[in-house]
């Protein structure tokens, strides 16, 4: 036996080889054959629900917003019946009184609201005399900012709480200018004083930077509450007329970005109910600012369930503010066709280049709405202003755990906190919302928008990097698993997306981390996978063939190519294992091939070169329409040779403004009409030849 | 070996590629390991060669270890290409290729094979940490070559103690040990160099700034326990003059300085 063993041994190893190698080798490719999947589906959506189009002119659907606002029993829209004269519904502000009273997260929101009830009250005089007596306790006992003592669990520092804050002391101080505050032990004229300058620091850094939450479509719906209060509220003109000039280009940031009844653009803070549908029973949550960009422009629709939205009813029951027409014109010229490019907020290694600090109180409240608490320049400074005023660590960083974590990690490597919090920054500068430049392009059958080469590689927390739409819910995006704030399909490990027109690639990597870092993702449980949103259910057909998968709503159609094999997951998620891997997302219609199958042969006949980097690809596409494109993880996006330009952009760039960034003048021209924002001498001018 | 070099060397480079790294690295490592361990027992018993007309025992070593090496090679080559990545490990492998044939061609009747086989022993350990950096990075940090040269020192230190310990043993096998060819208190002196030349080769990255460490202060602190066990094995061996009671406590020492360099090195970059 051991003679024959002998004998067959080379033939044996031989084999065992040739077995291996083409195993090894076969590993990569796992669809080949072709899938296809077919839904009936209804043509327009509005057949789903009782909803109210567009273009019926701004105060016909505020008039519209109030009837059905006036019918909710929500807390927001007590703000509505008061408004018109009508019964509040007492119970339905039991729990925003104790909810302000515990001072608990989010307590803001109410407040802000609560206060415009007062206010409208004082002219319609609708609340009894009891309530109001309870309604001013509650404002009198408030902690308005965290310099005030007292315990609490409130988060005031976000960009969207800052401004509801020093909103809410403002507004509290008006209205009653000669009480004691019981908590502050400052009167309301003191309170004016205080949160006057704070309501115009935050404005006006608004009109410089932009919003550091970039078109969050969940908090601009807290952001233009508080603001339309002070444009409606604020006994300093200037403050009014500065914060008007903020709703309006907040409207106009809608108009360039709303497609087919969304917010259909990346976003700075969103939440995966707003993102993700599992099917026709189960559609995304709406953009929380759905009602108002409706009301303001006419984009979208209305549904007569949202009568208790906050941004939507402080609208609605504004009798000072009113949107320029230049602004719903450009909505409705822009629906056909629009490119726009947008520049929000500043790294934080530019701070000193535009004034800033990081040492200072001052410094820290320009650093801490961008979610900068934690980066290395920041950190001591930050540790010391929560001993300063006893805030409870939790509240700043989600968890008191993280900062015992940095300073054992300092420890450890035998460096200073700022140093390990530099080291670590993929966690500690990836929550920060630095620069970011944002690019939509749209045309009647799709949009595709994307945040250009933002950040990539950091770890994020709510951001929604690039998105493709073709209808309200026929949308693709991706997301690589990860994140502090628990979402499972946002915020994310941030790519390198580089958009040009319809054409993106997307490039997910990350660079090595400290095994601590390695050992903090672990306990939080992030997937090691990728993961594109394509809803199956949404599209009229997907077909999915080798390393591509196309979806057809009606005329429109996206391809998406993943480098990395793909799973089918509840039918919506396509996923790949690893931290790396490179999307390429083509967008066409019925006017560019002609059906749907020729797309799809159009782009499965096409080159793609995907190959390895030490961080990232190398990736070569020739896209049917806009010829050769060329990405790498650091190096220009080019398009047939020329460079796209990927940033720094300027504040807004597109056919009807252009503004330097770090500026304060807006000029917004279309046709005959012109608005002019001068942020600097506190006017809006609003011309038509 | 290989995730030690992977570890030291990851800092800016991609998670993907660091992921595909340890995969497949320490695959083509492992197959490349135990090609190289099976070199030493070829030199080993090539003094038994012929005597067992039955079973080629020094054929069929040979066979097992260009196979493995063979799978090693080609596994190491489609993953280059698959991957993209710089050709340096490869001549890596090669390189070691070309040591193990020539080893197994001409070294099994040299004279100092039995120094030979602890080298290539050694070496086929402890290549994985250059291997492992050169799959990060084509340029090689100074502080892997310090942990190599370290590790690399206090191994063939150890296995000279170890081969005068054995020493009579050997003698009465006929094998021929490097402690057995040059004697051994030669070889005693021998091992107290390396000890020393161990030493410092630890002592250089504790000083300040000094690149590709991040731990520093785990580092300082584990290796002046390290520098403290090695120092006692240098000055036992310094004292020995051929006595052999020290040999176990010795050869225990430099085991636990081998075990504390690891720990250490994986701490400098954690």
């Amino acid at each position: 036996m051991k003679i024959e063993l002998k004998k067959h041994f080379k033939a044996l190893i031989i084999v065992a080889v040739l077995l291996i190698i083409p195993s090894i080798v076969s590993i990569p490719s796992k669809i080949n054959q072709s899938r296809r999947w077919v839904n009936n589906l209804p043509d327009n959506y509005n057949l789903l629900r009782n909803s109210y189009n567009a273009s019926i002119g701004y105060d016909a659907r505020k008039n519209v917003y109030l009837i059905d606002s006036n019918n909710s029993n929500g807390f927001y829209a007590q703000s509505t019946r008061v408004y018109l004269n009508e019964s509040v519904n007492e119970a339905s502000f039991l729990s925003s009184f104790d909810k302000i009273n515990n001072r608990e997260d989010t307590a803001d929101f109410r407040i802000v609201s609560l206060l415009r009830t007062m206010y409208l009250d004082n002219v319609s005089h609708a609340l009894n005399s009891t309530f109001k007596s309870q309604a001013k306790d509650v404002i009198l006992d408030f902690k308005y900012w965290f310099t005030e003592p007292g315990e609490d669990d409130m988060i005031m520092w976000t960009e969207n709480h800052m401004i509801l804050f020093h909103t809410a002391e403002l507004l509290a101080g008006q209205l009653y200018p000669n009480e004691t505050f019981t908590n502050s032990g400052m009167n309301g004229t003191d309170h004016i004083n205080h949160a006057l300058p704070l309501v115009n620091r935050w404005i006006n850094w608004r009109a410089r930077f932009g919003f550091a939450e970039w078109h969050s479509n969940i908090y601009f719906n807290q952001d233009l509450m508080a603001i339309l209060n002070l444009v409606e509220f604020a006994q300093d003109n200037d403050t009014s007329t500065k914060a008007a000039m903020l709703v309006d280009i907040l409207a106009f940031d809608f108009a360039n970005n709303f497609f087919k009844g969304t917010y259909a653009t990346t976003h700075g803070r969103t939440e995966d109910n707003k993102k993700v549908g599992t099917s026709l029973l189960d559609l995304p949550s709406r953009d929380s600012i759905a009602e108002i960009a409706w009301i303001l422009l006419g984009v979208g629709y209305h549904d007569p369930n949202s009568g208790d939205s906050s941004s939507a009813v402080a609208l609605a029951t504004s009798d000072r503010y009113s949107p320029p027409p230049i602004l719903e014109a450009i909505a409705n010229y822009t629906l056909d066709y629009n490119e726009h490019k947008e520049r929000g907020s500043i790294d934080i290694e530019d701070g000193p280049t535009y004034g800033f600090g990081y040492t200072s109180e001052d410094d820290l409240m320009f650093w801490w709405p961008m979610s900068t608490l934690a980066a290395g320049p920041v950190i001591e400074s930050t540790l010391g202003l929560i001993d300063t005023y006893d805030i409870d660590p939790n509240l700043v960083f989600e968890d008191e755990l993280l900062v015992d974590l940095l300073k054992f990690a300092a420890d450890l490597y035998g460096i200073s906190l700022s140093e390990v919090c530099t080291f670590l920054k993929e966690a500690t500068q990836g929550v920060a919302l630095e620069e970011v430049n944002t690019y939509t392009y749209r045309t009647p059958y799709y949009q595709l928008s994307g945040a250009q080469d933002h950040q990539k590689g950091l770890m994020g927390m709510q951001e929604n990097i690039w998105q493709a739409s073709l209808d309200e819910y026929a949308t693709v995006f991706t997301n690589s698993h990860g994140g502090f704030t628990g979402e499972d399909h946002v915020g994310g490990f941030k790519p390198r997306a580089t958009l040009y027109k319809n054409v993106g690639v997307i490039q997910y990597d990350r660079l090595s981390q400290s095994l601590i870092l390695e050992l903090v993702y672990a306990i939080l449980e992030f997937k090691d996978i990728t993961q594109a949103y394509f809803p199956r259910w949404a599209f009229n057909e997907v077909v999915q063939q080798d390393k591509w998968t196309f979806g057809r709503r009606l005329d429109s159609y996206v391809a998406l190519y993943s480098y990395e094999g793909t799973e089918w997951e509840e039918d919506i998620f396509l996923t790949s294992q690893g931290k790396k891997n490179a999307y390429i997302v083509e967008l066409g219609s019925v006017d560019d091939y002609g059906s749907f199958t020729n797309f799809t042969s159009s782009i499965l006949a096409t080159r793609v070169d995907v190959k390895h980097l030490p961080v990232g690809y190398s990736i070569e596409y020739v896209s049917p329409t806009q010829g050769l494109v060329t990405v790498t993880w650091d190096g220009p996006m080019n398009v047939k040779g020329a460079p796209v330009d990927l940033g720094s952009y300027a504040r807004f760039d597109n056919d009807f403004c252009y503004q330097d960034f770090n500026t304060l003048k807006t000029t917004i021209q279309y046709g005959r009409m012109t608005l002019e924002l001068d942020f600097e001498n506190a006017t809006r001018t609003y011309t038509e030849i | 070996m290989v995730l030690i070099g992977l570890e030291t060397t990851r800092f800016g480079v991609g998670i993907g590629r660091v992921n595909a790294n340890i995969y497949f690295g320490s695959i083509i490592f492992v197959l490349m390991a135990i090609s190289g361990m099976l070199v030493p027992l070829v030199l080993k018993y090539t003094h038994k060669e012929g005597k067992n007309r039955r079973f080629d025992y020094i054929k069929t070593v040979s066979i097992i270890c260009a196979s493995f090496f063979g799978v090693a090679f080609g596994l190491a080559i489609y993953y280059t290409i698959i991957y993209n990545l710089e050709t340096l490990s490869l001549f890596l492998l090669a390189f070691l290729g070309i040591i193990w044939f020539l080893s197994i061609y001409y070294g099994k009747n040299w004279k100092y094979k039995g120094i030979l086989g602890n080298i290539i022993m050694s070496l086929a350990f402890l290549f994985g940490l250059i291997y492992g950096a050169s799959l990060n990075n084509t340029l090689i940090p100074a502080i892997i070559y310090l942990f190599f040269g370290a590790a690399f020192l206090l191994q063939i230190s150890k296995d000279l103690i170890n081969d005068c310990k054995y020493i009579e043993r050997d003698n009465r096998e006929g094998y021929q040990s490097f402690a057995n060819t040059i004697g051994e208190e030669k070889a005693q002196k021998l091992s107290l160099i390396l000890d020393l030349v161990v030493i410092l080769f630890l002592i250089i990255p504790i000083f300040p700034e000094f690149p590709n460490i991040i731990g520093q202060t785990l580092y300082t602190i584990l290796i002046i326990i390290t520098i403290i066990f090695i120092g006692i094995a240098a000055l036992l061996t310094f004292r020995m003059n051929s006595e052999r009671k020290y040999y176990r406590i010795v050869k225990l020492l430099l085991r636990c300085g081998m075990f504390l360099i690891f720990t250490a090195f994986i701490l400098a970059n954690f």
